[in-house]
């Protein structure tokens, strides 16, 4: 399981009449916290703020107008209290930047790169693009939503959903060749 | 205009280690025990129809004094259990000196009716007063009204560093039956830590219940108001109305 459902099998009671928390809870909370953790909040942290987010589901349901999928409506409502806690977050700390990353494969040895540590570099390398660049780039490349809903849950016109994209991918590319150079450096 | 190749596809032009990262990030899903821990939390907020618990009184399975709790069945018990609250040293007004550390709460939700409103369900709530757009100063807990307050009570020790938005209302909650003080005041270091936060709404309610149970029922139903204000369409209105019974709305 790596898809939440598609809108048309999730969305059979769209503009809420019919919907429960437990049945978006059941369809989406993993997705819900695959996204959470790809948009910056912590393991530690990504079952307290997974349950934020179904509090606000729950609270919220009844307004659910089904003018968007219940998965783009769940999703608007983690990208938001993800916001909200990269504030407090940051509130405490600074997040340190990409200096001490560590890509350690070498081109070519995607395989040997343990998804445990790319996850760590992912999101290292997020951490240094702005939120608005970071949500389009999880919402599209990471969750395979249609730039559509991206733009539905962002709130921008599609060129700029495009626009915050591409620059993101040049980031990611960026940090990548970064850490790649670093590590040829090393390699005697 | 089309949707751009995704980096996942080599097609895409993207590095073998930018597709070995977004291939990671994709296979990142909690495990089964791990949603069914999270779900176990929200209690009855997942068994209810869409408006949940606070539409239509505890959710079911959960007796009254328990649905709010239910509803935030959130904090680990670790966390919980750090939270060393509290010493309310209260000589006066019929109190003793309470010792309360708060302990995890058990896996369920608890069934045990709140000796203060009744016949009235438990609910979270509640939005300090600071977070409210027309509110003042926060409610004067220190210095409460009415024959059942403690003269001069105020927490001594409240040590919440760390603690999560929903554990910190968890606690605010869990005390409420037993120590409305103590749940009023965690209501407010709430609003004082997390101005705009998530549980806002639940926090007031919360608020408010104490407040009553307090006795002091004119600032519960000022703080009511402000709430009414500040939420106009909030699904916790009837919760507080219901707390405040039939002469609450303004």
């Amino acid at each position: 399981m790596s898809r939440p459902p598609s809108p048309r099998q999730s969305d059979a009671s769209s503009g809420g009449e019919g919907l429960t928390v437990a049945g978006v809870f059941h369809q989406y909370a993993p997705f819900a916290w695959r996204i959470l953790r790809r948009l910056g909040v912590a393991e530690a942290d990504a079952d307290d703020v997974c349950q934020e987010v179904f509090v606000t589901v729950h609270r919220r349901l009844a307004e659910f107008e089904g003018r968007s999928s219940v998965r783009t409506w769940v999703y608007g409502i983690c990208m938001r209290t993800a916001s909200d806690y990269r504030k407090r977050v940051r509130a405490r700390h600074e997040v340190a930047p990409d200096a001490h990353l560590d890509l350690a494969v070498a081109p070519g040895q995607e395989d040997d790169l343990s998804l445990t540590q790319a996850r760590s570099v992912l999101d290292r390398i997020l951490d240094g693009l702005d939120d608005d660049r970071r949500a389009v780039f999880v919402l599209y490349e990471i969750e395979e939503l249609p730039m559509t809903d991206v733009c539905g849950i962002l709130g921008c016109p599609l060129q700029t959903a495009y626009s915050r994209l591409h620059s993101a991918r040049s980031e990611v590319e960026k940090a990548v060749a970064r850490l790649r150079a670093r590590e040829e450096a090393r390699t005697p | 205009m089309t949707d751009p190749t995704r980096l996942i596809d080599p097609d895409s032009g993207s590095s073998s280690e930018v597709r070995a990262l977004v291939r990671a990030a994709r296979a990142e899903l909690p495990g089964e025990e791990r949603v069914e821990s999270i779900g176990a939390r929200l209690g009855p907020w997942l068994g209810g129809a869409s408006g949940g618990p606070s539409h239509g009184g505890p959710a079911p399975g959960v007796g009254v004094g328990g649905a709010a709790i239910a509803g935030l069945k959130i904090a680990t018990a670790a966390k919980i259990s750090a939270i060393a609250l509290v010493t309310l040293g209260v000589a006066s007004g019929g109190y003793a000196e309470i010792h309360s550390v708060h302990k995890a709460p058990p896996p369920v939700a608890r069934a045990t009716p709140s000796p203060a409103p009744a016949g009235l369900p438990s609910v979270l709530a509640g939005v300090a007063p600071g977070a409210l757009p027309d509110s003042g100063a926060p409610v004067a807990e220190s210095t409460p009204p009415g024959p059942t307050a403690p003269s001069g009570a105020a927490p001594a020790a409240l040590d919440t560093t760390g603690e999560s938005e929903v554990a910190l209302l968890q606690s605010a909650q869990d005390a409420l039956a037993a120590n409305p003080l103590v749940a009023l005041s965690l209501a407010n270091h709430h609003a004082a830590r997390f101005p705009r936060g998530t549980l806002a709404q639940e926090r007031e309610v919360i608020a408010v219940e104490a407040l009553l149970r307090l006795g002091r029922r004119d600032e519960a139903r000022a703080r009511a108001y402000r709430f009414y204000r500040a939420f106009p369409r909030s699904a916790h209105r009837a919760r507080i109305e219901e707390l405040l019974g039939d002469d609450s709305s303004p």
